[in-house]
Order: structure tokens, then C-alpha cells, then sequence
């Protein structure tokens, strides 16, 4: 008998199973994509590609205490070093700078020695040779550069080395922003005006990242600093947080999926008051017309959930491999598996628990009252109309919104949660797509519209600053402190990481200080806000740095705060540089125009002038470093909103059809006494598009109030709104709903008034 | 003689059932006068209810023509048969039928705001609540009044726009004896009034209400009786006239 039920609701249990379908897909993708990263980065890094720890050091002395320090320790099981240099200057690949932020000549003779990378191409080369370097496909591929091309460090004489291999490294994740380049040890010598540097790797015995981090706490000096853990939680930490939001967010979903399906039986039992009345006069019990109906919704929601469930593996797929681009191996394992089977049984649990629970009102019917009453439960005191004398179809629909409050009242929760939700993760995807404009707030770097690089002399940037085009140009430079001591505490840290500009006003740079104000002295500076926080300092307070072996007091004299780059670096003016280093040559330039089309003609005069100079758009590098961040944020957050939108859409679909099978007898009437379908339409539509509009605003004020602050943890400042991405989704929603509630109206012209006859 | 306002010309109604084809109506031929209380009676199944959704425009005929006040509503568009509904016919049903979500006074005066100003119509209303004796049930909702009290709204609702026909498909069928006697009455003197009235019944105390008896026989107009005014005094000779004609056709 329950099929025979489910036959007569075909279209309703067709549209809750799609509900619940889009539920458990959303649900299971986010859940197991979560959890695949995490047990990827388990598997994919290995003691065998990846050491319980390395190490970036600057300069040798800091070195040669590593060394010291391991040789004595009982914990180091072994050890091993490649001598480096840094590079400090732009390195070009067709007239685009593709140096990052660590950048490093690595020398080796023998890159067996140097296990953590594998070659492709099938290359037998155990070395580079003079003239050659190997690089990380993470440069090579999105810069386009193959075996054989030339790539151009930009001293003043510039070194070109040749390409001659292209690796792979699960050790230097993209998401790290390191990937060193290899050379022979006979070319590393040959250069002699950078910062010698080495790259130490090392295990222990016993690996826990405790004890890794409590091993060179003391006397560690490292532009970087990665245990095994560490380089794990790299490749899933943007995921794993946006993963978490996913699951809150359908979570959600879900809750409000529940409630409609408690207003669907609802609805249900009301129509059937009388016929549950009749089952009762014939010696039904309570419990068996409850199992009558749960049977039927039970069995969609079953299929659908699973349905559900199982088809998220492709997206969980897809997911992964965007998210882990250049580290081979993602794929769905044993663990998808069981959070799809663990997904179905909770929410197969929930859905059997909600039904129950709104099931339940049948045990209250009494068979005398059900069928005096009649076909449907009426007793309902309706408030009085809040417009009255109405006569236009906009005035009934606002009487009947507020006549039925409380359903029409779910109806608009539903569809604020849905344009909520997708409101922040389409903000989520604009900020994401708006990343290398906003590398102020993303980067702390200085905003731009060009970005030139190499030496850049007095003259040149003076020939910038005064250029007809240029509204404003900020110079500086990224490098390393060797030593911060907090004065009186002996305190250090193992992060050397400094940014240089000759300007750090709001209007120039777009970098916030969030606390003090930009530098104007020599020995001020600004420490990045978590800096702050693990020397256990306040903005007043003083600090020695030590650069170019040069040892001074600074104050601090403000804060900052990035999304990336941990906030552990420090910035310091062009000025306090200088004082210590008088050839100080700035490397980077970021330029503000008037007019963007201009860009080609500035261009050509600074190349004209000026040919070592590299200008572009951007900062090539760090376009490509962003790209796999961008790929997930973006690929994630399009699937919540499509199924976001899909979910109000269908939510729209069954109320309506619902709402037009409950008034069919209204609409009946309507139609005898002369009103239109086109009226009685027009009426309808008039109601969703209120309730509509309702929500919109509700979702509107709620996403312009909280969002900045619930995605603070993860964005900060780069969370950035969009008015006219905020307009097309509310656009797209609005619009989509409009048409499925007029389509799924028209079926009122097929109302005949003959069945009011026949009731 | 009164005017022809309905005219029903070989009207026929056929349904298509999976197993057979079934002829409701038989080329009925009909003229619906002006003023008269015209009632249409047979036995179930006769097709009486049929044939008064094909005059009223509820249904349309299998073939033949239905003229309402010269016009026939065949050809009509949906916004014209609208049209028609609000201005020159309305139907008293026999479930009552009225808004769920509209009081009384707002169930009488909303199909009148489409034909006449919100004050004429909101005037009209308060007359006729007050005229039926409803003007206590002004602001209640259909299901806080008795079937009396709610088919008195309907008869309100019906009358408010000044209609040139009236149709009624057994309005006292699901009233009790004291509710159904105030519906007649009222209805009577509507039409006492020059209210032109349609009526479908099989209740002799309604049919003897009318001046015009049609009896249906399977799906054709066997017969019909034409009678005085309805008097009250005259009530006993009238019922006995009813019942001699019903008899004489097998009723």
C-alpha cells in the first residue's frame, strides 16, 4: 500500500529525492575531500621523499652552528647539506620574472645526494653541468619552459643558464612557494655577490614534529624551517579550511531540506485529515499509518541520499587533482568509501528521525473529529488581511504572505540560507579570482597595475616616478635578517624574512597597518602581527635585528597583518636600509597608473630606455604560485553555489506545486467569479517574488554584516565584497525562481471550474 | 412574453470513458426567459447538473450553441467568459464554495472591486450583508459559520454585482431544513424581484419555488410544467401540481 502512496505523490517524492540527492552530494564531497587531502598528504609525503626536516640557512656561520649543534645531539640520525646562494635579483624567462620568494641556486654534483626530487623526461643526467640549471615543473609548466630554453638570473652581467632538467618534488609542495633550482657546484662558485646559503635536511630518531621543533629552537636562524609535518599541513591547509565551510555550509543545507520536508508532510497530513481519520475508524492503529507514509519517504530518501553520496566521487576527484597539482598520486582510496557510507547511515538516520518527528501528528487525529471536519484540517484562526479593501493581485499576495505567516516564513528562511551561502562563497571565488590585484591584502605586497623589476637606480626609478602616466611607484625589495633578538629577552626566531619599500602609505601601497603607524625614522620598523605575537611584543617595544652583520636597536613602531606569509616578516623603509648598506640597489618596482591602457606605452619607454628592466602586468611568479590555491578556492566554491542555486530553485518547485495543488479549489472559485489564470497567475508569482525579495534583503544585510567577520580567520582583509557579483547572484537567484514559480503556475490554467462541481 | 436571455441550441455533451463513449446531453433545445425562476429537475444520472455547467459556461458542449444575452460563448476567449462571469452571471454552488482566506464582507466585495469602484462596491456589500441579516458574520471566516450562514454569504457574493442570470446547482443540497428554508427565501424573493434564476434540484420544496419546471430524462428535456409566481399561500396547490408533474414523468 505505501508504493501505491508514493505512485499518487510521483512528482513530490521526485523533487524531495532531488533535495536530498543535492544534500548528501554536497555533504559527502566536502566531507571526503577533507579527508582524502588530509590522508594524501599522510601517504604521498614519505620519509623516502621528504626529510624529518630541512632547512634554509643565510650565511655560514649560522650554518656552521647547525652543524655543530647536530653533530652533538643524540636525536639526529643523519644529516646533509647542499651549499646555495640566494638570489636577490628578478630572474627572467621571456621577458617575464619568474623569481619567487625563496629563491635559491642550489649546487650539486650528484643529485642522488639529493633525494627528495625526481627528474622527468626520463633524464639520465645525475647533475647539471656548467651553463645548465634543473628546475621545479611548479616554474617550468605554468611559465611555459621547456628542456633546452634559457632562463636569465639579472645581474648586471646577466648569468643565462640553459634548462637541462625539470623536476618533480613532493619535499617543495607549490603551496610551500620554494622550489630551488639545482646547478653545478663549479657554477654555484662562480657567483660571488650573493648570500651564501645552504639547504640542510635532516632526521632523527623517533620522528614527532615536537620534538623536531624543539631541536634547533635555540639557535635556529632559517629563512625556512619545514618538518615533515609541516610540509603535509601545506598541502591541505587552504583545502582542509574551505573544506570545513563546505561541510558547515551543507550542513545547512541539509537542516533546511529537513524543515521543508516537515512542511511537505505537513501539508500532506492536513490533505489527508480525513482519510487518516477513516484509516482509524477502521481499526488502524497510529503506529501502522505512521509506517505508511515513512516507508515511501524513507525509500526515496534512501536512494536519493545514496544516489547522492556515491555520484560526489567524481567531484571529490576532480577536486583533488586540481588541489594537488604537481604531486602525483591523488586518488580516491578506502577512506571515501567509508565517509560515503558513514554520510549515508547519518544522514539516512537524521532523515528517518526528522520524518518521524513530523509523523508523529497523526497519533493526535481522532477518527470522529478528522471526518467532521472534512477533507482538510481547517480550524486554523487566520489573522485579519493587512491590506484592506485589495483588489490588485500584489495587495492579495501580500494579505496571503502575512495570513500564513508561519509557512511563507520557512519559505524565506530557505531561500535567505541559500542566497546566503551563496553570497559568501561567491565572494569566497572573487577574492580568490581578485588575488593578484588585491596582493596588498593577500601578500602585503604594495597593489599595482605594472610591475617592473631589476636594478632599479636612483635614475630609473626617479624616470618612473616622473612619467606622465604614473600615479604612484613604490620600490623595495624582499631579503633576509640574519639575527632578531628581543632586547632584555634573548628571545629569537627562526625567520629572517624582510620586505623594503620607500613607501608604506595606505593611498601608495594599499598595505593596512593595523595597529602604530608606517615608519618614518630609520630605526623604526613594522612587525607582521603573528611576529609580534611569538616574540611576545607590543608596537612601542624595541628590537635588534642584525643585517649585513651590522647589529641595530629599531622600534617598532606599527603592525601588519597577510593572509599568506604567516604575517612572520618584518618591513622595513628603503632608508633603514641604506644606513646600512650605502650601495643598497632596490630589485622591484610596483607602479599605479592613471589609465590602464596606457600600460603598453609605458612599457616600451622604460624598455626602451632601460632594456635590463623587466615590465609586466604582474609578478609572473607570483601569479603561477597562487594558481593551485586559486584552482580550489574557485573549483569548490562554483559547486556550492550551483547547488545552492539548484536547492532554492527546487525548494521553489515543490512549494509552489504544492501551494497550487492545496488552493486548487480557490483557484476553482477564483475562476468562477470571473477572475483570470492570467490573474490568479499574476497573483501567484506576485507571492514568491515577495517572499523572494524578502530574503534577498535578509541575505543581503546578513552577508554585508557578518561574513567580513566569519571569514576573517581565513581571508582577514582579502575577503572582498563585490557589488556586482553580489547583483548577478542575486540576479541568478531572483531570476531563477521567478521562472520556475511562473512555470510551474501555468499549470493553473488547466484548473477547471468544473471540479468544484465534482468535490 | 419575457426576453430570450439564454438560448441553448441542439446542445449536446458527450464524455469519453477508456471502455465507451457516454452522451450526457442530447441536442437539447432550451430558451432561458428573463425573470423566470426556472428550475431543472430529473432523476441521477439525467444530466441535469451537465446541462447547467454547459448554459453557465462552467463546461463546454460537445456541439451545438449556447447564447448568453445574444452572445455565444463558444467563441468567446477566456478573458471574455472572465468578462461574462464578473458582469452578467454568477453561480451559487452547491459545496458553498467561498474564499477560505477572505471574511464574509471581503468574500462578497472582492469579485465586485473588478467591476465597480471600491466604494460602490464596499457600499453594495454592507447593504446585502445587512439585507441577509449578516452583518454580525462581517469579519468572520468561512469555517467560523454554519452552512447556513456561509451559503447565505455565497448567495451575497453571487448577487453583489447585479447579475443578469443567477445559476444554482442545488444550493440548499447540503444545508439542513431551517437553513435551506432561508436560502429559498431568499432566493424567491430575488427573483420576485425580476432576478432571473436557474436552477438545478431534485427537492420538490425547491422546485415548487420556481415558475419553470424543465424535467430531464436522459439527456433530453422530456417536459416542462409553467407555473404562477410563487405565493406562499398558494403552497399546497403548488406542491400538488410539482408532484402530479414529476409523476407523470416517472420521477
Amino acid at each position: 500500500m505505501w508504493i501505491k502512496k508514493m505512485k499518487h505523490k510521483k512528482l513530490q517524492m521526485f523533487l524531495i529525492g532531488l533535495l536530498l540527492f543535492a544534500s548528501a552530494l554536497t555533504l559527502n564531497m566536502c566531507i571526503s575531500f577533507t579527508v582524502e587531502m588530509i590522508i594524501f598528504s599522510q601517504n604521498v609525503i614519505t620519509e623516502e621523499n621528504c626529510p624529518d626536516s630541512y632547512l634554509i640557512t643565510i650565511g655560514t656561520n649560522e650554518l656552521d652552528k647547525l652543524l655543530t649543534n647536530v653533530e652533538y645531539s643524540n636525536e639526529v640520525e643523519n644529516s646533509r647539506t647542499l651549499s646555495g646562494k640566494t638570489i636577490t635579483v628578478p630572474v627572467k624567462y621571456n621577458e617575464k620574472d619568474i623569481s619567487m620568494y625563496y629563491d635559491m641556486l642550489l649546487g650539486t654534483d650528484n643529485y642522488e645526494n639529493f633525494s627528495y626530487i625526481q627528474l622527468l623526461d626520463n633524464n639520465v643526467s645525475v647533475a647539471p653541468k656548467d651553463g645548465e640549471v634543473w628546475i621545479s615543473e611548479t616554474i617550468a609548466v605554468p611559465s611555459g619552459i621547456k628542456k633546452g630554453d634559457v632562463i636569465s638570473v639579472c645581474y648586471d652581467t646577466p648569468l643565462n643558464l640553459k634548462v637541462s632538467g625539470i623536476y618533480r618534488s613532493t619535499c617543495f609542495p607549490k603551496a610551500l612557494g620554494y622550489a630551488p633550482m639545482l646547478v653545478s657546484n663549479n657554477q654555484l662558485n662562480e657567483i660571488d655577490n650573493e648570500t651564501p646559503s645552504a639547504f640542510f635536511a635532516v632526521n632523527i630518531k623517533n620522528y614527532s614534529n615536537e620534538k623536531m621543533k624543539s631541536l634547533f629552537n635555540e639557535t635556529s636562524y632559517f629563512v625556512l624551517n619545514r618538518t615533515r609535518d609541516d610540509v603535509k599541513m601545506s598541502i591541505i591547509e587552504y583545502s582542509g579550511i574551505l573544506g570545513t565551510i563546505g561541510i558547515v555550509a551543507t550542513v545547512l543545507l541539509f537542516i533546511v531540506t529537513m524543515i521543508i520536508l516537515g512542511y511537505i508532510i505537513n501539508n500532506n497530513i492536513i490533505r489527508e485529515y480525513k482519510n487518516i481519520g477513516i484509516y482509524k475508524s477502521l481499526g488502524f492503529t497510529s503506529k501502522s499509518i505512521i509506517l505508511l507514509y515513512l516507508k515511501g519517504y524513507l525509500f526515496i530518501g534512501a536512494i536519493a541520499i545514496t544516489l547522492g553520496a556515491f555520484l560526489s566521487l567524481p567531484f571529490i576527484k576532480g577536486m583533488g587533482k586540481v588541489s594537488t597539482e604537481y604531486i602525483e598520486g591523488f586518488s580516491l582510496s578506502i577512506a571515501t568509501v567509508l565517509c560515503s557510507v558513514c554520510s549515508i547511515l547519518a544522514l539516512i538516520l537524521l532523515l528517518w528521525t526528522g520524518l518521524i518527528r513530523a509523523l508523529l501528528k497523526i497519533k493526535s487525529i481522532s477518527p470522529v473529529e478528522a471526518i467532521t471536519v472534512g477533507a482538510t484540517s481547517s480550524k486554523n484562526k487566520l489573522s485579519k488581511s493587512l491590506l484592506k479593501n485589495a483588489k490588485k493581485p500584489m495587495s492579495m499576495a501580500i494579505n496571503e504572505i502575512f495570513k500564513y505567516r508561519f509557512s511563507n516564513f520557512l519559505m524565506i528562511i530557505t531561500i535567505l540560507t541559500c542566497m546566503y551561502l551563496a553570497m559568501l562563497f561567491g565572494m569566497i571565488w572573487y577574492s580568490s579570482m581578485t588575488m593578484l590585484s588585491n596582493t596588498n591584502l593577500w601578500f602585503c605586497l604594495p597593489k599595482n597595475d605594472v610591475y617592473i623589476s631589476g636594478n632599479l637606480t636612483e635614475e630609473i626609478y626617479k624616470y618612473v616616478g616622473e612619467n606622465e602616466y604614473v600615479k604612484s611607484i613604490v620600490y623595495g625589495d624582499f631579503s633576509y635578517v640574519e639575527e632578531i633578538k628581543v632586547v632584555g629577552h634573548e628571545e629569537l626566531v627562526n625567520y629572517l624574512r624582510f620586505d623594503t619599500y620607500n613607501d608604506f602609505s595606505y593611498e601608495n601601497t594599499g598595505i593596512k597597518i593595523i595597529e602604530g603607524r608606517e615608519p618614518t625614522e630609520i630605526n623604526e620598523v613594522l612587525l607582521g602581527e603573528e611576529l609580534i605575537s611569538l616574540l611576545k611584543l607590543n608596537v612601542g617595544d624595541t628590537i635588534q635585528l642584525k643585517l649585513n652583520n651590522v647589529s641595530r636597536v629599531y622600534e617598532i613602531c606599527g603592525s601588519f597583518q597577510t593572509v599568506a606569509d604567516q604575517g612572520l616578516k618584518i618591513m622595513m623603509s628603503t632608508k633603514t636600509v641604506k644606513d646600512i648598506i650605502p650601495d643598497y640597489v632596490p630589485k622591484r618596482g610596483y607602479i599605479q597608473l592613471y589609465d590602464m591602457n596606457k600600460y603598453e606605452l609605458l612599457k616600451k619607454q622604460i624598455e626602451d630606455k632601460f632594456p635590463n628592466i623587466v615590465v609586466d602586468k604582474k609578478w609572473s611568479a607570483m601569479e603561477i604560485s597562487i594558481q593551485t590555491t586559486q584552482a580550489m578556492l574557485n573549483s569548490l566554491s562554483m559547486v556550492l553555489i550551483v547547488v545552492l542555486l539548484v536547492f532554492a530553485v527546487l525548494n521553489i518547485i515543490i512549494v509552489v506545486l504544492m501551494d497550487n495543488f492545496n488552493w486548487r479549489k480557490k483557484f476553482g472559485i477564483l475562476k468562477s467569479l470571473g477572475f483570470t489564470s492570467h490573474y490568479i497567475i499574476r497573483q501567484n508569482i506576485c507571492k514568491y517574488m515577495m517572499i523572494t525579495f524578502i530574503s534577498t534583503i535578509f541575505a543581503l544585510i546578513l552577508h554585508l554584516s557578518i561574513s567580513q567577520k566569519l571569514m576573517a580567520t581565513l581571508l582577514l582583509d582579502a575577503f572582498t565584497n563585490s557589488p556586482v557579483l553580489l547583483f548577478i547572484i542575486c540576479f541568478c537567484f531572483v531570476g531563477a525562481i521567478f521562472s520556475a514559480a511562473y512555470v510551474c503556475s501555468l499549470n493553473i490554467k488547466r484548473i477547471s471550474v468544473i471540479e468544484l462541481m465534482e468535490e | 412574453m419575457n426576453n430570450i436571455i439564454l438560448k441553448a441550441k441542439d446542445v449536446s455533451k458527450t464524455f469519453y470513458d477508456v471502455k465507451q463513449k457516454v452522451e450526457v446531453l442530447k441536442n437539447v433545445n432550451l430558451n432561458i426567459y428573463s425573470g423566470d425562476f426556472t428550475i431543472i429537475m430529473g432523476q441521477s444520472g439525467s444530466g441535469k447538473s451537465t446541462l447547467l455547467y454547459s448554459l453557465s459556461s462552467m463546461d463546454t458542449p460537445t456541439s451545438g450553441k449556447v447564447e448568453i444575452l445574444g452572445t455565444e460563448i463558444s467563441t468567446l476567449s477566456e478573458k471574455q467568459i472572465s468578462n461574462l462571469r464578473q458582469k452578467d452571471i454568477s453561480f451559487i454552488f452547491q459545496g458553498i464554495n467561498l474564499i477560505p482566506d477572505l471574511t464574509s464582507f471581503e468574500n462578497i466585495a472582492y469579485p465586485a472591486y473588478m467591476i465597480m469602484s471600491k466604494q460602490e462596491a464596499n457600499k453594495k456589500s454592507e447593504e446585502i450583508l445587512n439585507k441577509l441579516g449578516l452583518a454580525e458574520q462581517r469579519d468572520k471566516y468561512p469555517n467560523e459559520m454554519s452552512g447556513g450562514q456561509q451559503q447565505r454569504i455565497a448567495i451575497a457574493r453571487a448577487i453583489v454585482t447585479s447579475p443578469k442570470i443567477l445559476f444554482g446547482d442545488e444550493p440548499t443540497g447540503a444545508l439542513n431544513s431551517g437553513a435551506g428554508k432561508q436560502v429559498l427565501e431568499i432566493l424567491t424573493e430575488l427573483n420576485n424581484k425580476g432576478q432571473s434564476i436557474v436552477m438545478v434540484t431534485h427537492d420538490i420544496k425547491v422546485a415548487m419555488r420556481g415558475n419553470r419546471l424543465i424535467y430531464l430524462r436522459d439527456g433530453q428535456i422530456v417536459n416542462e410544467l409553467k407555473l404562477e409566481k410563487y405565493v406562499p399561500e398558494q403552497q399546497k396547490i403548488r406542491e400538488q401540481k410539482v408532484i402530479d408533474f414529476l409523476k407523470s414523468n416517472d420521477w
